[in-house]
């Protein structure tokens, strides 16, 4: 392999660090492909009492990270750039009373083309809010109908310049490759154009067709056809080339970055770094668990609202928001650290991995390496383990081998 | 209760006529399952029974009825299953009873499974109550379907009640003519005690359930017992009738039905067919006569997909035999597969129904490889060897002769497909015999017959039903009986992956056909086993000779989409499931094979 390891940050010291994360749960219009905690039509009522649910969840949460300062926030979604700067302003007000905020927090809003116009990009920038990640997916007019999208090629270009003239020097472009029926060429001419554009980040996920999506449904009921596995592989060697020679170096599996580009946020979770999500079906890792919110809004404002009326009333009471959660055994913090940090080109370190765990990678998970070194899915180059070029699109090969083995029941 | 106030009863039919629908309708009508217990075909109490809508077990049960005469009776009704492949649970249910019920359905008349009921039922002498049911849907032909019992079985006109399971009409009148015509049970009560063991069952708390008829005498709690055959004792831990569930009762009599819990943990201390009776002086001498064995009709390997599993696999099977008397074991090893067992069964859906139990109800995963019939061989040196799969097939030069099991197969049909019939038989080697009216239309290509056919056994195992089905547009129905041995043709086929031959494969084909069915083998493998890190050479051979290859191509792509906001918990569940997928495949050498791609030479005529 002749490929440099990518130079992303190595995990630094973010001890002292959180992530924060905050979840809309709302759509214009619920996309052909989506499987995330999102909904359209959901009543008035229900999003008019869901920032202050927000902002009474962040009280709940503040006093246990009083002692971290927040380097990086992410409005995720659902589509974040539907809530109205009014609501904007009073979460975000609400953010810098809650919590320690860095002066040089990355601070990022997901955002659909759709109905993102100039005074509302004015408006969060003036929020604060220096980073946007646009979902694009495609700029072929037939492929965003398929995938079931509202906006047209053309509204892209428009909203990511009005982006630019709002003053967001640091972009980020969804793209989905990959389509059932897409060929290689029409991918070709959606990422050539992406790059006149010149974002900062790009990050390119192959389609998957997730059950109880309404693609699933046309699928299964032989409307369309399924995606080539062939085609979308094709596709992505040639993407890895294409953006390697525009300047932008790939650090993770699905994505690309200019130099100093790299998401923040999204390294967090491949360190396996914590952090605190926040609204419906949102999840933290944080104080060594991880814990998935209750993913029904109107449940979630619900739960909120009393653990929040009974906190101020006897200054105590459980967190009724959570859902679930779990604190990670030993084994499934080693698998956790080594799946995730596989996704980053650079691989994980094998020193740093044996001095957190005190074991190993080879040691914890001798079989599993041999076989995929063998297989030349992974490699290793000057002391980190990582993925070869091969691996990377056959990644779910080798981390269920990295699975911990399930305690029979 | 005493005798003369006991009527015990089986209900049969042909698949989907509705037995069990019925047995709800008489369930609610005695109030013998309380209205708030009650759902559709409540006796259908397994969970493959309520997937599939079909039953698999005979399922007892006891009803209090009020007749016409003022008198309560205690009657005792057992449904039966309707396919082909359960006939076994019919002919033991039929021999707990003095007499059954025959329902036909109104829509479709008598059919090739109604008539095999019957012969089995008449072989026992039992008294038949014929009803004809689903006269509540439109396209009902009532009179037709009754004058086909006059004419086709010989019922008297005023015999036939005309019912719907699902409306409840008739029901009270076949409860009443069940008491008026069925006769009660005779046995001595003073005598030794003897019982049939009609079925059994597994249960972690009592241990072997036995379920029988007392024939003579009476079984109470307190009294040490003992099964003839297999001489094993035990003193009664419970002792009661169904309900469906299970209804203390402390006793039973001559002429009851019931169950009694045995304590004994050693599944294979009992056996269907046994004698129960008291252990000691009062106990009988003589055995009753027992049941017949089933014969098994076709014979597959079932492997642990972790051969770890082996010992567990062998206590489920000794437990399931327990409930399943028609399932024959033994054990076998493959080069492929490991070790496993060498299992037979009365058909493909009795295969099928042993595989998901065994997987369901003791929690294993499995590989079941292509179901065989049973061959005769004679060798070059004179030898009679049987064979009942493909990896026994001695090379051509050791074989004198090679002879396969033939069935005689009689299909129930309107006339006009008699030349669809007729092509469906030639394409499979069968011959035509004859062909019997069961009632006379005015447009004779309306009126139904009975065809009757000789075909090879193996030939209709692979989709014929759904073949005659389909082409029939779900007019006929079949029913088949095997009926000796002839001369046969046949070679294997072997098939390599990955260079390598896999003897749980290999298929035993006609040999005249042999390359075509290399080639479409190897083409559904292809399908049928997923693509791995390399590419996977599939290829079928011929004595050494390879008749067809494909290549499984190497996989480039499995990744995972998107995941919002640090949802690792899912992510890994979607990793698990993978690998949850992955376990349930067998590795032969370094490629991972699916169940499915064992079950190939099935599909081969897609
Ligand atoms: N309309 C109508 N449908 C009926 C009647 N009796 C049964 N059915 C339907 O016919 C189908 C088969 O009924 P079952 O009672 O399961 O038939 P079965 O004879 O027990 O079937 P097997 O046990 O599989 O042989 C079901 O969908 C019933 O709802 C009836 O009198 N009228
Ligand atoms: S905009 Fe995003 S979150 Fe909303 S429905 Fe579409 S894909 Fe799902
Ligand atoms: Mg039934």
């Amino acid at each position: 392999m002749t490929t440099q390891p990518a130079s992303a940050p190595a995990s630094t010291d973010r001890s002292r660090s959180l992530a924060l994360y905050l979840h809309i749960p709302f759509c214009t219009a619920k996309c052909g492909y989506c499987d995330f905690n999102s909904y359209e039509g959901l009543p008035g009522h229900l999003v008019a009492d869901y920032t202050p649910a927000l902002v009474r969840e962040m009280e709940l949460w503040a006093p246990a990270a009083k002692d971290l300062t927040v380097d990086t926030v992410f409005f995720g979604g659902g589509t974040p750039s539907l809530t109205s700067l009014d609501d904007m302003s009073q979460i975000t007000a609400a953010i810098r009373a809650q919590f320690n905020i860095s002066p040089d927090v990355e601070w990022t809003l997901e955002a659909n083309p759709t109905e993102l116009s100039r005074e509302h990009l004015d408006g969060l920038r003036a929020l604060g809010v220096n980073r946007l990640s646009m979902g694009v997916q495609s700029l072929q007019p037939e492929e965003l109908t398929l995938l079931e999208r509202l906006h047209s090629p053309e509204r892209v270009i428009e909203a990511v310049r009005d982006a630019r003239a709002a003053g967001f020097d640091n972009l980020n472009l969804d793209l989905i490759f990959g389509i059932m029926g897409q060929p290689l060429s029409k991918w070709q001419d959606t990422v050539e154009r992406i790059l006149e554009l010149r974002p900062e980040h790009l990050s390119c996920y192959a389609l998957t067709v997730e059950p109880g999506t309404a693609l699933y449904y046309r699928v299964a009921k032989s409307q369309i056809e399924e995606p080539d596995p062939d085609v979308a592989a094709d596709q992505y060697e040639w993407t890895r080339t294409r953006l390697a020679q525009a300047g932008y170096e790939q650090y993770e599996i699905s994505n690309w970055a200019l130099p100093g580009r790299e998401c923040r946020h999204n390294l967090v979770y491949w360190h396996a770094e914590p952090y605190l999500g926040l609204g419906a079906g949102a999840h933290s890792f944080f104080l060594g668990r991880r814990i998935a919110n209750v993913d029904a809004p109107n449940r979630y404002v619900e739960a909120v609202n009393e653990s929040w009326e009974e906190r101020q009333a006897t200054g105590r009471g459980e967190l009724r928001q959570i859902a679930g959660g779990e604190t990670p055994d030993e084994a499934t913090q080693r698998a956790d650290a080594i799946i995730l940090g596989l996704r980053l080109m650079r691989g994980i370190s094998i020193a740093d991995f044996t001095e957190r765990f005190g074991v190993s990678p080879d040691d914890a998970f001798g079989p599993a390496i041999a076989k995929h070194e063998a297989l030349g899915l992974l490699e290793r180059v000057d002391g980190q383990l990582r993925l070869t070029e091969r691996g990377l699109l056959l990644s779910n090969e080798v981390f269920v081998d990295l699975l911990p083995d399930e305690d029979d029941d | 209760m005493e005798q003369s106030r006991i009527r015990n009863f089986s209900i049969i039919a042909h698949i989907d006529h509705g037995k069990s629908t019925l047995a709800d309708r008489m369930l609610e009508v005695t109030g013998a399952i309380e209205l708030r217990d009650m759902r559709e075909q409540v006796l259908d109490s397994m969970d493959l029974e309520r997937e599939k809508g079909i039953t698999i077990k005979a399922q007892a049960v006891r009803m209090p009825f009020t007749a016409a005469d003022g008198n309560q009776y205690e009657i005792n009704m057992v449904d039966t299953p309707g396919h082909v492949d359960f006939t076994y649970e019919v002919s033991r249910a039929l021999a707990a009873c003095e007499g059954a019920i025959l329902v036909v359905d109104a829509t479709q008349g008598i059919q090739a499974q109604t008539l095999a009921n019957v012969y089995l039922a008449m072989d026992l002498n039992l008294k038949l109550i014929p009803v004809v049911n689903k006269i509540d849907l439109p396209s009902a032909e009532p009179e037709r379907v009754a004058q086909e019992l006059i004419d086709v079985i010989g019922f008297d006109p005023d015999e036939v009640v005309f019912a719907s399971a699902k409306t409840g009409v008739g029901v009270t009148d076949i409860l009443q003519a069940v008491v008026e015509r069925i006769p009660p049970p005779q046995g001595d009560r003073n005598a030794p005690l003897r019982a049939m063991v009609f079925d059994a069952k597994y249960d972690a708390f009592k241990g072997v359930l036995v379920y029988i008829r007392v024939l003579e005498g009476r079984a109470r709690m307190g009294e040490r017992m003992r099964l003839m055959q297999q001489s094993a004792r035990f003193e009664p831990v419970e002792v009661g009738y169904f309900r469906p569930a299970l209804q203390k009762s402390d006793l039973l009599e001559a002429g009851e039905v019931g169950y009694i819990a045995t304590g004994l943990k050693g599944v294979s201390q009992s056996r269907v067919g046994d004698t129960l009776t008291i252990d000691g002086p009062g106990g009988a001498t003589e055995p009753l006569p027992g049941y017949q064995p089933a014969k098994a009709m076709v014979f597959a390997g079932i492997y642990p997909t972790d051969s770890d599993s082996y010992a567990a696999l062998r206590d489920a099977l000794e437990r399931l035999t327990l409930n399943d008397a028609a399932l024959q074991w033994e054990p076998e090893s493959s080069a492929a597969l490991g070790f496993g067992f060498r299992c037979g069964f009365l058909g493909l859906l009795h295969m099928e129904i042993v595989q998901e139990r065994l997987e369901r109800e003791f929690d294993l995963d499995l590989v079941a490889t292509a179901p065989s019939v049973e061959y005769e061989l004679t060798t070059t040196g004179g030898e009679e060897i049987r064979i009942d799969s493909p990896a026994e097939l001695l090379s051509p030069d050791k074989i004198a002769e090679i002879r396969e099991p033939w069935v005689r197969v009689t299909i129930s049909m309107p006339a006009r497909y008699i030349g669809t019939l007729m092509q469906l038989v030639t394409e499979r080697r069968g011959e035509f015999d004859r062909v019997e009216y069961l009632d006379h239309a005015e447009d004779e290509s309306e009126s139904r017959v009975l065809g009757t056919y000789h075909l090879p056994l193996s030939e209709i195992l692979v989709e014929f039903y759904d073949q005659l089905k389909s082409r029939t547009s779900g007019y006929a129905a079949m029913d088949y009986a095997i009926e000796g041995y002839r001369r046969a043709h046949v070679s294997r086929l072997d098939i390599l992956v990955n260079g390598e031959s896999v003897d749980a494969l290999s298929a035993i084909v006609p040999t005249g056909d042999a390359g075509p069915s290399g080639r479409k083998l190897a083409l559904k493998l292809k399908e049928l086993i997923p693509r791995q890190m390399f590419d996977v050479p599939i290829q079928a051979a011929i004595g050494g000779k390879v008749v067809a290859r494909e290549t499984v191509k190497a996989l480039r792509k499995n990744v995972l989409a998107k995941c919002y906001g640090g949802d690792i918990t899912r992510k890994r569940k979607l990793l698990e499931k993978q690998k949850k997928g992955k376990k349930r495949m067998k590795m032969i050498g370094s490629v991972e094979v699916p169940q499915e791609a064992f079950m190939a030479v099935l599909k081969m005529r897609d």
